[in-house]
């Protein structure tokens, strides 16, 4: 469960990004945050994966309290979370397979192979003929199935995408909100933070609107 | 191995950045290679020295020699004693200044005891002779050794504070030259982030990197230590008979120095970047 207890932001000395926010998530949750630019959205994902820390009150995930974790800690707790970017975030010169092994080889788990996981879930999103291939070498679709692939490998309970389809095409933003409900129904928490207002429309689930760093409802 | 082979693919693909960090580290191994040698040349200086410090006792006028020589020898400390004879050092007055012989017509000189002894117990020592029955005085000068020994320690302590200033200007500036390195590699140290890195395995390669540096620039700059130190001996050798090359002890004291220096150089670095993150 994530549960954020009365937490603000803030920036500087005066700029909310969250103004006493408190959420509850259960487990299988698939949320969807939205709202204008600039009203949090980031800020409480941010706040989820330990990125930042509250100004004021605490973010638990797994019953932790993220702003009191560092370290070795809150390492510990990101391998629990998968996390997707806007802008992808993957390593260029690293090939696909390489990208999406990268969790499982930091891990350095005993009898686990990072490639052998990592061919699983590639083979699942059918991946696995770039294998081989440069982030570079993709379109901006598969490269964000790419980095999908990457926050899956590990099959954590919790995947947060701040913005996942914001560089995408409308059929390439369907196709990667599909794999966000079929990860929800196989179990997982899925936060997606979002101004994408077809899929919001589209979106069965809980939502979360942020104004100014309020809830809305 | 992975590590190690990680690091080395790192100082190839960050090609400059490895030779400025190499050098950094080979010219500071180069001058510390001097302070050491300075400081080692000085302390074997003083050594010679300090065996030059005699204690002088004069024996009463009836005294037995021999004898008294003997019971100075048994002494605690004491390593040699000679004794000088007034006869023998007139004979080699009287050739030395063969123009003096009316006034050189007998000797006056009185019957000495030359003793050598440990340095640092020289005025135990001095106390224990005074005590012998047939000694009447026994003097000695040290006025010009502790001179000596003040002129080499202030040496050595000035050398020693600039060299670990050295050290640590070169721990600085192997930061400064990382950093550029860590700045290139931020995105995807937040990526190794996102994914559960801890800060040791992002750092692990850095520091592994900053020892591989070191031993290759450590390497060299002793290298050109001793090429120095071999040209300095052939050119200088015959008027500084004393001066020694630096020992094996001490070479691998500055190589793994040298070593620490280009791993608290890259820790440094990576810290100095997270925090500007």
């Amino acid at each position: 469960m994530i549960q954020f207890e009365s937490v603000s932001k803030v920036y500087g000395s005066r700029v909310f990004a969250l103004n006493s926010v408190s959420l509850k998530i259960v487990r299988s949750d698939f949320i969807l945050v939205t709202g204008s630019s600039g009203a949090g959205k980031s800020t409480l994902l941010k706040l989820i994966y330990g990125d930042i820390k509250p100004t004021h009150g605490s973010v638990l995930v797994s019953g932790q309290a993220v702003e009191d974790l560092s370290g070795r800690k809150l390492a510990y707790l990101r391998r629990q979370l998968g996390v997707v970017f806007q802008d992808f975030k993957l390593l260029w010169d690293r090939t696909v397979l390489e990208n999406v092994a990268l969790p499982v080889i930091i891990w350095n788990t005993k009898d686990v192979d990072p490639y052998y996981m990592a061919e699983k879930v590639m083979k699942d999103f059918d991946l696995w003929k770039y294998k081989d291939l440069y982030p570079y070498q993709l379109s901006g679709g598969e490269q964000q199935k790419v980095a999908i692939c990457r926050a899956l490998v590990g099959d954590p309970w919790i995947l947060v995408a701040d913005e996942p389809t914001g560089n995408l095409d409308p059929l390439a933003s369907t196709e990667i909100f599909d794999i966000f409900k079929e990860a929800s129904k196989r179990g997982r928490t899925v936060v997606v933070a979002t101004h994408n207002e077809r899929s919001i429309s589209m979106h069965s689930g809980r939502i979360v609107r942020l104004e100014k760093g309020r809830l809305t409802d | 191995m992975k590590i190690f082979n990680e690091s080395i693919s790192d100082i190839f693909r960050h090609r400059l950045t490895s030779v400025l960090f190499g050098g950094v580290i080979a010219i500071t191994v180069f001058i510390l290679c001097i302070f050491i040698s300075v400081i080692y040349n000085l302390d074997s200086i003083e050594k010679k020295w300090s065996r030059e410090v005699r204690i002088v006792a004069f024996p009463s006028q009836n005294a037995d020699i021999p004898a008294v020589t003997a019971q100075i020898k048994k002494v605690k400390n004491v390593i040699d004693a000679v004794s000088i004879q007034p006869a023998a050092v007139f004979e080699l007055l009287k050739k030395r200044f063969p123009n003096q012989e009316i006034t050189l017509s007998e000797s006056v000189l009185p019957s000495m005891i030359e003793i050598r002894t440990d340095i640092h117990h020289i005025d135990e020592a001095k106390i224990e002779i005074s005590k012998i029955a047939d000694i009447e005085e026994v003097t000695v000068n040290t006025a010009w050794y502790d001179n000596l020994k003040n002129l080499t320690s202030s040496v050595k302590y000035v050398s020693l504070i600039v060299a670990g200033l050295i050290f640590c200007m070169a721990a600085l500036l192997i930061s400064y030259v990382t950093k550029l390195g860590v700045i290139q590699r931020k995105p995807e140290i937040a990526i190794m982030r996102f994914c559960g890195a801890t800060e040791w395995y992002i750092r692990k390669p850095y520091v592994l990197t900053g020892v591989i540096l070191g031993f290759i620039g450590g390497g060299l700059g002793i290298l050109f230590y001793l090429s120095l130190d071999y040209l300095m001996q052939e050119i200088i050798g015959s008027f500084i008979d004393t001066w020694r090359t630096g020992t094996i002890a001490q070479m691998l004291f500055v190589y793994l120095l040298a070593m620490l220096l280009g791993a608290i150089g890259n820790f440094m670095a990576f810290t100095r970047g997270d925090e500007d993150e």
